[in-house]
């Protein structure tokens, strides 16, 4: 294979979702503990591969997809999309729109509020249509009016802009409640009021000179950048526009900025799993490709599969339906015309979900996320619907993000595989090398659970124990480590691994009575990172500490050996781990593995 | 004598478009401490069939033929009885362990609720006991057991799930996609603990799926069901190596695993149960259709030593 430009060069994304517990710690913060879905992935996907993103449930694997075309905000990182200059080339003309001018413009927008309010208290001029001047109370309300709309203006540019967005998760749930309660209200009742005074006096206040100027976008708490890169172009008219995104942390979640993202949503689709869920019972097929065709501006008969595509901006009906029924055709729903009518409760499964491919592909894209897309379908139509997205692939000229738990199908589609547990990557490269021979353990044991269908090949398996763990409280080290079969002392032992010993211990119904009056409930023990303990009078809690190295002596070897020390400390018997090895991806054998064995 | 023997059994839905027939004219048996793998895509009757032997389908189903339990006639028998039978001689255990167990209980609640339901005079402390010795048999420690269902993880509910079809030693167990919710290590531990489990309890196991591979792993006998027929039935290594029925064949060949070189798959679309094809249901997607396909379901025959099929190629 070539090397070909990455089209998604994703640098350290992490997406952290925040546990709330209750209505006044949203307010007040508190809320600290967050879900680490995703904690630190770097990948690229090269222009026309398969990149496949495989692991089990919780691994991060969709949230890496939703992130790719900003669905998910992400919490820290960076992902650079770069789409070539011949498929922009295709596009209309964007003009370059760097967002952070128009933070700047919120920044001079309360500037001007603040010379308004400075005007207002000076000369209450902007009161006088209302005709309050003459009275000395007109003077107060003015000068009262304009202290406030100074403070709103300030209020409303700074919960724009969220300064203090890299503060802990509670100043800035603070900050902002005070905003909400204390300014905000003001802000509004400015907005109007400006509002009322323009419509009066005709003349266009900050709010209307903003909105002459076309600035007036209604939030810029994100990151989000599309630059057009003039790529040596000497005429300005036209030039070969190469698009480069950048999605940052806090990327867009607000309304406002939907028509920013819709053009990068005409780069990148997505296909989910649930096919039923994801067709409106309501329209027909033609109807809700028709949806997305004229949202994108996309319908032109002729630049169907050559790729000369006009974007125009109301698309004739006859367009759309020509379109609609080219895309039903390319999807293999023939005849098109009778599809094109139905309601998409009258499909079977394997058909809606080419329904659905079909309207990813509308807005002409060149990354398709597939998320799942065949889990849902039976056994006798998966194969396909891959096919129809192989062959999908090569007709449009697309990239997939194909995403999956099931080794098996991303063997035979994926060019390159990324293997996540936990919102890591413990294993990425080119799939046939991984296949042929897994380097990282949890990889291998993922290949080992395959079940083969092939009863004369019956074998035993070595299974990793337990389960994946929380997200929220990731293990230390190697996240794989308390399953892992080929552990080492440096890979993360902990508090918590002790306890899960214990545990295990009491399976056994001939000991469990020994063991409960040996060391006591679970619940009597605290794991604090490196930390086990349980509290104890100092009497006992010798004994214990004796007890604790016996059964250590038992424990499997890695977690013996990562034990510093076990000892009385007051009134507390602690058991002290060794910190782990800095854990950190490295070239293996032509691929990238996370693994503190190589 | 089998342990479960189900004759000419067929089950019809009632619905607004008329009767849906989920599962027509079938056979099948089951001994103790066997595995028998039920196979089919979705709408092919197998959850039905499963539902059937417990009697737990929707009232006013209609339900003809015979199922013999253990000698009991499961069809004819009373409410009271079959309520004497349901987890207690039989249980089953459900695809989705996150809503079959109630969140406002603790899983001590449900293990002393499911245990007077047909011990009613036992005593709260030997309740207790009976359940650690199950959930110790699927490694839950047993100490956990006052904690509610939200405090375990998926796999581990499917565990407890296990647990309690297991406290009255039952002797046959109906797993309908036991491992469906579950990811693929899990699946894996489950099904080698319901492996091990089956041998010390002796039972006999209806493993309801429409995962090959898990069928090849652990099943002894298999049957595989289309639009509500068993097309197929026999030992499992030998329907693997040489399959009859030309679904079947095309279900083998469309199993996607690691050493899978080539897309391939059944034309078509299955089957609509309202309206299925006339004759074999499977004949519109057939590559080995022939004139009579159309006009009759074929017969079952045993073109082979133990073997069952219903298709025209294989005449008596």
């Amino acid at each position: 294979m070539t090397m070909a430009a990455p089209l998604v060069r994703a640098k350290d994304m992490k997406v952290h979702y925040p546990l709330f517990k209750g209505f006044l710690q949203r307010l007040f913060g508190g809320g600290r503990l967050v879900v680490r879905a995703l904690d630190g992935v770097s990948f690229e996907v090269r222009r026309g591969e398969i990149f496949g993103l495989v692991g089990e449930s919780g691994c991060g694997k969709s949230t890496a997809g939703r992130a790719l075309m900003g669905l998910t905000p992400i919490t820290d990182g960076e992902i650079v999309l770069e789409f070539p200059e011949e498929a922009a080339g295709r596009e209309e003309r964007v003009r370059p729109l760097g967002l952070r001018l128009v933070c700047l413009a919120w920044w001079a927008a309360a500037a001007v509020h603040l010379a308004d309010a400075a005007g207002f208290a000076l000369t209450g001029s902007a009161f006088l249509p209302l005709g309050l001047m003459a009275s000395t109370p007109g003077i107060y309300l003015a000068l009262v009016g304009g202290a406030a709309t100074a403070l709103a203006g300030l209020g409303l540019a700074l919960w724009m802009l969220q300064p203090w967005s890299r503060r802990p998760a509670r100043v800035v749930a603070g900050i902002n409640a005070i905003l909400a309660f204390a300014i905000m209200p003001w802000g509004l009742f400015e907005v109007a009021m400006e509002s009322a005074i323009v419509a009066y006096l005709g003349t266009p206040g900050p709010v209307g000179l903003l909105r002459r100027s076309g600035w007036l976008v209604p939030a810029t708490r994100f990151t989000l950048r599309k630059e057009g890169v003039l790529e040596g172009a000497e005429d300005d008219e036209d030039p070969p526009w190469s698009e480069r995104w950048l999605l940052g942390p806090r990327a867009v979640k607000t309304a406002g900025l939907s028509w920013v993202l819709k053009q990068l949503r005409a780069k990148v689709q997505i296909v989910y799993q649930d096919p039923h869920a994801a067709m409106s019972p309501g329209m027909t097929i033609g109807e809700s490709i028709g949806h997305a065709l004229r949202a994108h501006g996309t319908s032109t008969v002729a630049g169907a599969a050559a790729g000369s595509l006009e974007r125009s901006r109301e698309p004739a009906r006859e367009d759309v339906r020509a379109s609609a029924l080219r895309l039903l055709e390319d999807v293999g729903l023939r005849p098109p015309e009778q599809f094109h009518d139905r309601l998409s409760t009258e499909l079977s499964g394997g058909q809606k979900q080419r329904a659905v491919i079909a309207r990813a592909l509308a807005p002409r894209p060149l990354l398709l996320v597939a998320d799942e897309p065949v889990a849902l379908l039976d056994m006798s139509i998966r194969a396909m619907v891959l096919d129809l997205l192989l062959d999908l692939k090569r007709r449009y000229g697309l990239t997939y993000v194909f995403i999956t738990h099931d080794l098996a199908t991303a063997k035979l589609v994926c060019d390159r595989i990324a293997i996540m547990y936990l919102g890591r990557i413990v294993e990425m490269g080119e799939a046939s090398r991984i296949y042929a021979d897994p380097k990282h353990p949890y990889t291998k044991a993922l290949l080992d659970a395959i079940p083969i269908p092939d009863p004369a090949r019956r074998r035993t398996k070595v299974l990793p124990k337990g389960e994946v763990p929380d997200a929220v409280f990731p293990p230390a080290g190697c996240r794989f480590h308390p399953r892992c079969p080929v552990a080492l002392p440096s890979c993360g032992w902990e508090g918590r691994d002790f306890l899960e010993y214990l545990e295990e211990r009491r399976l056994d119904p001939a000991t469990l009575a020994a063991e409960e009056e040996a060391f006591g409930e679970i619940p009597d023990w605290s794991a604090e990172g490196p930390l086990a303990s349980r509290k104890l009078p100092p009497e006992k809690a010798e004994a214990l500490a004796t007890r604790v190295r016996e059964a250590l002596e038992e424990a499997p070897v890695p977690l013996r050996k990562a034990v510093a020390s076990v000892g009385v400390e007051g009134d507390y018997v602690r058991i002290r781990f060794r910190p782990p090895a800095v854990l950190a991806p490295k070239e293996v054998e032509g691929r990238t593995v996370e693994c503190l064995l190589y | 004598m089998s342990l479960l023997e189900i004759r000419a059994l067929t089950v019809r839905y009632k619905s607004r478009a008329g009767p849906v027939p989920a599962v027509q004219d079938l056979d099948l048996d089951l001994e103790k401490g066997k595995t028998l793998g039920l196979v089919g895509e979705s709408g092919c009757g197998k959850s039905t069939l499963g539902k059937a032997v417990l009697r737990i389908l929707p009232e006013r189903t209609e339900v003809l033929g015979s199922i013999r339990f253990a000698g009991k006639d499961l069809v004819a028998a009373s409410a009271a009885d079959l309520q004497a039978i349901r987890g207690y001689n039989v249980s089953l255990i459900f695809q989705d362990p996150m809503t079959r167990l109630d969140p406002l209980m603790t899983i001590e609640d449900h293990f002393l609720e499911l245990l007077r339901s047909h011990e009613s005079e036992i005593e709260d402390d030997a309740a207790r006991e009976r359940a650690k010795t199950v959930l110790t048999a699927v490694r839950i420690p047993p100490d956990r057991m006052g904690q509610y269902p939200h405090e375990f993880s998926g796999g581990m509910r499917q565990r407890i799930m296990i647990a309690l079809a297991l406290v009255f030693n039952p002797t046959l167990l109906i797993a309908d996609e036991p491992t469906t919710s579950l990811d693929v290590i899990v699946e894996a531990q489950i099904l080698h603990l319901l492996d091990s489990i089956k041998r010390d309890f002796d039972m006999g196991v209806m493993l309801i799926t429409h995962n090959l591979g898990l069928v090849a792993e652990y099943a002894d006998e298999m049957a595989v069901m289309y639009a509500g027929r068993i097309v197929e039935r026999g030992h499992v290594p030998e329907v693997f190596r040489d399959p009859l029925h030309p679904y079947t064949k095309g279900l083998l060949e469309s199993v996607i695993d690691l050493d899978t070189k080539a897309l391939t798959s059944i034309p078509g679309q299955p089957p609509d149960l309202l309206d299925p094809p006339k004759g074999c249901a499977f004949h519109p997607r057939c590559a080995a259709v022939m004139a009579q396909c159309s006009s009759a379901v074929p017969p079952v025959t045993r073109p082979r030593e133990g073997r069952e099929t219903r298709c025209y190629l294989y005449p008596g």
